[in-house]
């Protein structure tokens, strides 16, 4: 069964759904923090139809769109990584309370994964899915800024990272493929380091990348290594053939099936599961 | 393969996705006739880095290095010039 609804976040009506099983198959739920701008619509029916999957599995799933995104209150420029841990720990405990739930897992894409790891490590957390990690927070926001420049080539314009971070400092804001970047939010990005935020989660942690990923993986092997190193048991998967927060995995109804099985085994084999 | 049929392989494979209503020559208008956005450029860029061994800084982040699969394979053999490789 799915009830959608809106819970109080800090003076912001925040939009959930709430996933419910038929049959319960363990005291734990899952929260679902979502990504950062396009990539958060983008990912949309992905994570839809993986909260189904969970819920047919016997886990209930909390979705839930942080301020500033999606049927919640605010817009985009209201958001920065501080407010979507905020928002995420709001809902974690409206979630232990609807899907009367005693262990809470994380579920992040992308960004969503850095609010996740922040969050496990606040909620106490029972496990922790990392898809597709921001690792490096700077290297992300590399990758933002190279996107407003590669908008402008197209646009017959040459402008460098450099006066896209200029602009930033000037304006407060810069956009980028239609969404407003703010400077606290680029600060937040540019400071995530995502292996020191896992660092005191001591809890199964399950990390996964893209099949064929051009810059390799010796990144996540990292994080999973440094899970590993402090006492958190760890699974890293690479599944999923395409990057499903982009317009052409959308457009082509692209879902990671490889990945939505090995993470539902991951979430089978672990300890609540008697 | 050469620069040239890599870089088409990637345009027309990963990018166009097979759906090849016109046929990418060296000198097919890429930007003008918007078989690229700047998610395609993006991910050409990742690529090229990855496959040629080449960083594409800034400098060369520019419309024309992008104009065609001829303008890419030339950038390209530039930086591995560049880079002694």
């Amino acid at each position: 069964m799915e009830e959608a609804f809106f819970f109080e976040s800090v003076g912001y009506r925040l939009f959930a759904v709430a996933h419910r099983p038929d049959r319960p198959a363990a005291g734990v739920g899952v929260v679902v923090c979502h990504p950062y701008g396009e990539e958060k619509q983008l990912s949309y029916p992905v994570l839809v139809r993986f909260a189904r999957l969970l819920a047919q599995d016997g886990f209930p799933v909390l979705r839930f769109d942080c301020r500033g995104y999606g049927d919640s209150e605010g817009v985009l420029e209201d958001a920065t990584v501080e407010t979507q841990i905020a928002d995420a720990v709001v809902a974690t405990r409206l979630a232990r309370e609807r899907l009367k739930v005693d262990g809470i897992v994380f579920l992040g894409l992308r960004l969503g994964t850095s609010i996740a790891a922040r969050a496990a490590a606040r909620e106490a957390a029972a496990g922790l899915i990392l898809w597709c990690p921001i690792v490096n927070g700077r290297q992300y926001l590399d990758e933002m800024l190279r996107k407003k420049v590669f908008a402008e080539i197209l646009a017959k314009r040459r402008v460098t990272r450099q006066e896209v971070l200029e602009e930033l400092a000037r304006e407060s804001r810069v956009e980028i493929e239609g969404n407003f970047l703010t400077r606290q939010m680029s600060e937040e990005i540019g400071a995530i380091d995502l292996v020191a935020e896992v660092s005191t989660f001591h809890q199964p942690v399950f990390v996964s990348a893209l099949k064929n990923h051009p810059n390799g993986y010796a990144s996540y092997e990292g994080l999973a290594n440094a899970c590993a190193s402090h006492g958190a048991p760890c699974e890293f998967a690479v599944a999923g053939e395409r990057p499903f927060w982009e317009r052409d995995a959308m457009y082509d109804q692209y879902y990671p099936q490889d990945l939505f099985e090995r993470t539902r085994g991951w979430m089978r084999a672990q300890p609540w599961i008697s | 393969m050469s620069v040239e049929q890599t870089i088409t392989q990637f345009i027309v494979t990963q990018i166009m996705r097979g759906q090849t209503q016109v046929s990418v020559g060296l000198d097919y208008p890429l930007i003008e006739e918007r078989v690229l956005d700047s998610m395609d450029l993006h991910r050409l860029v990742v690529f090229l880095e990855a496959q040629f061994g080449i960083l594409v800084d800034d400098e060369h982040l520019l419309p024309d290095n992008f104009a065609s699969v001829r303008a890419i394979a030339e950038m390209v053999t530039r930086l591995r010039g560049a880079d002694g490789s």
